[in-house]
């Protein structure tokens, strides 16, 4: 079905975030990615059940390293706590993740949330995002400290983000809460505007 | 204007590119590489500033961050910057500068009068002079002592210039760039590691650029050259100058202050932040700061034209400068000698140096010698001539043990001097690391001793002031911190070979006599140059029992001026020690604190100063529809709330009546998505909602909702909600728009801590949801045209039932409850959905006259329904007996958070302030939120307090103010007239039920 009700709350930042971002190799970009499916489970990794379960409908067993995450083909699966993960998918999968999940793990001790709409996801990517994150970010943003598999929860300046290494040109990609996304926005824009001039 | 005093010579200065600058409103000329003071030096202007109490004239007396005098204003207009140290600034075309501290000019300054008063003056002068009346303190002395006192002046204009924030991680940190520094960085650099180097200077090198020392052969500066070029080459390596480690705290966190465009000039670079200030963690630390040379404290030491004897060098090698034209050097070691030798040939006439030391047979006293230099042992300058300019100065044999001149008087004339006191390490880092320090008596010095954090320090803030110790310990030290992060194997690279020239020691010579005992007669000894502070007024206040290091400072106010005591600190507590005749270390010293270097405010604020970036303002998905439409806004939390909607002409009295009248007459429509949302399920659920709610949850239907309040432990109400059943083991709660986090918090304390044997998950869903409420007689038909699949009949969906429908093509979660006493439904819908069910709403419910209203309009509604806002009717102080919700409290269902408190005697007594209406005798009065109120009109001082009121209103539907008010004893007292007080004001009040409109709750099915 497709979903034409639907709006980003930052819709009306679309045309500024194409204006801020900074084309060529050493730029940086800013795009919102709406709409992703995304699905919070609880439930115990020591239950061999509970892991089954997840990995028959996801391909992926939950990472029980903290600030990891998990992918395989459009499904990742990021860890948030000691019996807490986050699933997240291609748009528009929710409802089947969900129903699939609460069937794979039907009478055990978890709980299978919707969280689609609980937050919208920001990708900053390009030379100069990493730059960008320093700027906005109390923890070490270089390889070293946090490369592709990584993944914090965290302020980016004053808003509370899901913060994730998804690839190495690098790009951040923050899930944040939709309330906070305008001012998420119009930070990092701002952070990103010496780039502007100096490519 | 022409640069007399410039020489041929001048390492990093370019004579062929001139730069026209102003300063007191002259016109000037410099070179590139000039700093101000370097520019004025070769000008010939000394006379740069006035003293801060006595307003003596004064001249340039270092070339770096510890400068005293040549404190300055740059520029005007916006971008004017008080305070700043003319030796830091490099010269740009155009700049203009002018003195602080003086008025009508620094030439002729009318509060100069203070010099002749300057007796009065003394230690503790303002602790004596103004103390009585006390009455005076704030009204007259203090006012006027800060007009007097005046440095710089901040411009009023919105500073046009950004400022930003960057948070840097690295292995090793190394803090200044000079020979040590550099070692430091190399080593710590070619082993892979990240490594910082920050120096506060514009160029690298640190003193190698100020002297002409000789490294393998050749000179230093091709070294540097080298070592900053290999350096640059290295990805790991991040070179930062201009920039200024201020702070040094816990965890190897070391905040750095770059000024990145103030050179450029300003206004010169809009694309980028003036300034940055770094955040950096550091795995390991080399502190390479150097040290400070200190004056040597003699008779009229602060005479326009005398120096630091390694500034003057420094003007003279560095910049092409020349101090002046003949100088006399005052030394008690053997640095100055190198000072000499090099002011001689680059033009200067020194004829003397006059050193305190009996026997001076060193290397470089002796090469002075054969440069022609007299050298007079065991003496001093006991006297100095002239007043904008030293003119000469008078010499004779003094004691050793400093207690009186010996010898007669011989005048050299001179328009320069060049004094060193010797070296002080530059321990201000090391000690903001909470390192300890040693006092160590051969060096005179202060010296780091045992780190406390994960630090090194070397070179000549070690003490190790020798050019092959500072390359050896810094590649020792970049090596061994690499190591200790795990990079290299810890062995340093072979050390580049300084030729050094041995030094004799140095000889510790605190206060150099004069024809008076010091502190009679005239003539003054400076030690603390900006605060004016002299030895007379350190041995003053040691007389005066101020025997603690850190009382003298206070008392005298050394080390207390914008460059925190850096040439001052050692020479005052040596002062204080001799005394009290007690060893320095005994005495001890001063607390170093950060900054360093003063900071500016904008730079430490960031950009996190303006506008929407200031603080997050979190918005609805229906924000931009509010905007739009003309709603004023009311800040909850962070959030933006609509708070009314007024149309043309209206003001917020109209909106609200026209609004509520909407609410009890049509259809009404509100933005609630900001109640906090909590998910909770597993097979405890329903008895964890026992435990942590009042009321009894077991019961609760599926498909049915209730209203609920947590207590903290102590009985007192901390947050309400309503809380609906989605399944057998599955709850929606909610809770207030400023309680969310904080209910999440607690509900999970209480699950990990208390009963860990639930199996409960709580998650926080509270932007999963848009959240709509719908409310008034109208509401039943808006939304079965919504949801036409969706039956909303009394029957099949009454208060406080919810049901899952499609509403407006979208999935919802329908909930009927009403916090304003009609007919009401909330819609939730997903997030992103939100905007697009309140504009459907608005589309179908245009026939209906559906009124968007705001928090006011929900305000007045539940108030006159008495429903209490926590928060607002509560304090933290109130049982639900208290607000009259008694009701609410299960008797028998067996123990809650916080019920154990109800049988505290406090708890349990009958008059305790409780919830109640209040109704003014003059319906139009609306009552002050927060006025007190008394049970009589007129009250014996102090008035017994029995009450406030905690919400206020007009009432449009009653026609009649109302009030909620937290009275003692007010169940008791319903219908008796009290007195609310408001200023002065005094307004008869009747106690009434809260409850104002439809008490029997006819209204809430439509």
């Amino acid at each position: 079905m497709v979903d034409n009700f639907r709006n980003s709350i930052i819709a009306d930042k679309a045309q500024a975030m194409i204006n801020g971002s900074v084309s060529g190799e050493n730029g940086v970009t800013l795009t919102e990615v709406p709409f992703l499916a995304q699905v919070n489970i609880r439930g115990n990794a020591d239950d061999k059940k509970f892991v089954a379960g997840v990995k028959k409908v996801t391909g992926l067993k939950v990472p029980t390293d903290p600030n990891t995450y998990v992918t395989k083909g459009d499904l990742t699966v990021f860890w948030l706590g000691p019996n807490e993960w986050q699933l997240v998918g291609a748009v528009d999968a929710q409802a089947d993740l969900i129903a699939k999940l609460r069937e794979a793990l039907d009478g055990l001790h978890v709980a299978i949330i919707d969280v689609s709409g609980n937050r919208t996801a920001l990708d900053l990517s390009g030379a100069q995002a990493r730059n960008v994150m320093k700027k906005s970010c109390r923890l070490d943003m270089d390889p070293q400290s946090f490369s592709v598999g990584q993944a914090v929860q965290t302020r980016v300046e004053k808003a509370p983000v899901l913060l994730q290494m998804l690839n190495d040109q690098p790009t951040y990609r923050m899930f944040v809460r939709p309330s906070f996304a305008e001012y998420l926005v119009d930070w990092l824009l701002d952070a990103m505007g010496e780039y502007h001039h100096s490519s | 204007m022409t640069e007399q005093f410039r020489t041929t010579q001048g390492s990093r200065v370019d004579r062929s590119k001139a730069i026209n600058f102003t300063f007191n409103g002259k016109n000037y000329k410099g070179v590139e590489g000039d700093t101000l003071a370097s520019a004025l030096i070769a000008n010939g202007v000394h006379l740069v500033g006035r003293s801060f109490k006595t307003h003596r004239p004064r001249g340039i007396l270092t070339c770096g961050s510890e400068e005293p005098n040549a404190i300055i204003q740059l520029e005007t207009g916006p971008r004017s910057e008080p305070n700043l140290r003319a030796t830091q600034v490099e010269l740009y075309e155009g700049l203009s500068a002018k003195s602080v501290n003086c008025w009508p000019s620094v030439n002729f300054d009318i509060a100069a009068v203070n010099a002749i008063a300057g007796r009065i003056f003394v230690a503790g002068f303002y602790y004596k002079t103004f103390m009585k009346p006390s009455s005076l303190w704030m009204t007259v002395w203090e006012p006027a002592i800060r007009r007097m006192a005046g440095l710089g002046v901040l411009p009023r204009e919105k500073d046009p210039d950004t400022y930003d924030h960057m948070n840097e991680f690295c292995e090793v940190m190394v803090v200044g760039s000079g020979p040590a520094g550099l070692s430091a960085a190399l080593a710590a650099g070619r082993t892979g590691a990240r490594v910082v180097l920050c120096d506060e200077h514009p160029e690298f090198g640190g003193t190698l650029l100020n002297t002409k020392e000789i490294i393998d052969g050749k000179p230093a500066q091709e070294w540097v050259k080298t070592a900053v070029a290999e350096l640059e080459a290295m990805d790991n390596v991040r070179l930062l100058k201009r920039a200024n480690a201020f702070g040094y705290y816990d965890h190897n966190y070391i905040t750095v202050h770059e000024r990145r465009t103030d050179h450029f000039g300003p206004g010169a670079k809009p694309e980028l932040t003036r300034q940055r200030i770094w955040h950096f963690r550091s795995k390991q630390v080399v502190l390479a700061t150097g040290s400070h040379e200190r004056p040597l404290v003699f008779a009229d030491n602060d005479r326009p034209g005398t120096m630091l004897a390694a500034a003057g060098q420094t003007y003279a090698n560095r910049y092409g400068a020349l101090p002046g034209r003949r100088g006399v050097v005052f030394t008690n070691n053997d640095s100055a000698y190198s000072v000499a030798i090099d002011l001689v040939d680059a033009g200067m006439d020194i004829p003397t140096v006059v050193d305190l030391r009996e026997v001076v047979d060193g290397d470089l006293p002796n090469t002075a010698r054969k440069k022609g230099i007299e050298v007079i042992t065991g003496s001093g300058i006991v006297a100095t001539l002239g007043r904008k300019r030293v003119k000469g100065v008078e010499i004779a044999t003094v004691s050793s043990d400093g207690s009186q001149v010996t010898g007669t008087k011989r005048k050299i004339d001179c328009d320069t001097i060049l004094s060193s006191g010797g070296w002080s390490p530059a321990v201000h880092l090391f000690s903001q690391s909470i390192g300890k320090l040693r006092y160590d008596e051969e060096k005179v010095c202060f010296v780091p001793n045992v780190s406390s954090q994960n630090e090194r320090t070397v070179g000549a803030c070690k003490g190790s002031f020798d050019l092959q110790s500072a390359l050896d310990e810094g590649a020792a030290a970049g090596a061994a911190a690499a190591k200790d992060t795990g990079f290299g194997k810890g062995k340093a690279p072979a050390s580049p070979k300084a030729l050094v020239v041995e030094e004799k020691p140095i000889k510790a010579y605190w206060v150099v006599p004069t024809d008076h005992p010091v502190g009679q007669g005239k003539r003054k000894h400076f030690v603390d140059f900006q605060h004016d502070v002299t030895a007379a007024d350190i041995m003053l206040a040691a007389r005066e029992g101020m025997h603690s290091v850190e009382h003298m400072k206070r008392y005298t106010t050394t080390g207390m001026a914008t460059d925190q005591g850096k040439l001052s600190n050692v020479n005052g507590l040596a002062i204080l020690s001799s005394q009290l005749e007690k060893a320095i270390p005994k005495v001890g010293t001063t607390t170093f604190r950060p900054p360093y270097t003063p900071v500016n405010f904008g730079a430490l604020a960031g950009r996190g100063i303006n506008g929407d970036l200031a603080d997050p303002v979190r918005r609805t998905p229906m924000y931009s529809w509010h905007l739009e439409n003309g709603a004023t806004f009311e800040p909850v939390g962070q959030w933006q709330r609509a708070w009314y909607y007024p149309k043309a002409g209206e003001d917020m009295h109209a909106a609200v009546t026209r609004e509520t009248a909407a609410l009890r007459d049509g259809v009404g429509i509100l933005d609630a998505s900001t109640l906090g949302k909590i998910d909770i399920q597993g097979k405890d659920a329903a008895k964890f909602l026992n435990l942590i709610y009042t009321n009894a949850w077991l019961k609760l239907p599926v498909g049915m909702c209730r209203y609920g309040f947590m207590l903290k432990e102590d009985g007192m109400v901390f947050d309400d909600g309503v809380t609906s059943r989605l399944g057998e083991n599955h709850f929606h709660m909610t809770t207030t728009t400023g309680g969310a986090a904080g209910v999440l918090d607690w509900l999970e304390e209480y699950l990990q801590t208390e009963w860990p044997d639930l199996e409960v998950y709580c998650t926080s869903v509270t932007e999963e949801w848009s959240t709509l409420s719908i409310g008034g007689p109208k509401a039943r038909q808006l939304l079965e045209e919504l949801a036409p699949d969706m039956d909303f009949s009394n029957e099949n969906f009454p208060f406080m039932a919810w049901r899952d429908g499609v509403v407006a093509g979208v999935d919802a979660r329908v909930f009927r409850i009403s916090f304003t006493g009609d007919l009401s439904y909330e819609i939730n819908v997903r997030n992103w959905h939100g905007l697009h069910l309140w504009k459907k709403c608005m589309e179908l419910g245009e026939k209906y006259d559906i009124t968007p209203y705001g928090t006011e309009t929900m305000h007045v509604l539940r108030a006159e329904k008495g429903f209490v806002i926590v928060g607002q009717e509560t304090d933290g102080t109130q049982t639900p007996q208290d607000l009259g919700m008694d009701w609410i409290v299960a008797k028998k269902k067996g123990d809650f958070v916080g019920r154990r408190s109800f049988i505290r005697e406090d708890t349990a007594r009958a008059d305790r302030k409780q919830l109640v209406g209040l109704m003014t005798d003059n319906p139009k009065e609306v009552l002050t939120e927060g006025a007190q109120l008394t049970y009589e009109r007129v009250n014996p001082t102090p008035a017994p307090m029995v009450g406030h009121v905690t919400s206020s209103y007009w009432s449009p539907n009653l026609d009649h103010s109302i009030a909620m008010a937290l009275v003692k004893d007010g169940h008791n007292r319903m219908g008796q007239w009290i007195y609310a007080h408001d200023r002065g004001k005094v307004t008869k009040v009747k106690i009434v039920s809260p409850v104002f409109y439809d008490p029997k709750g006819e209204r809430r099915d439509g």
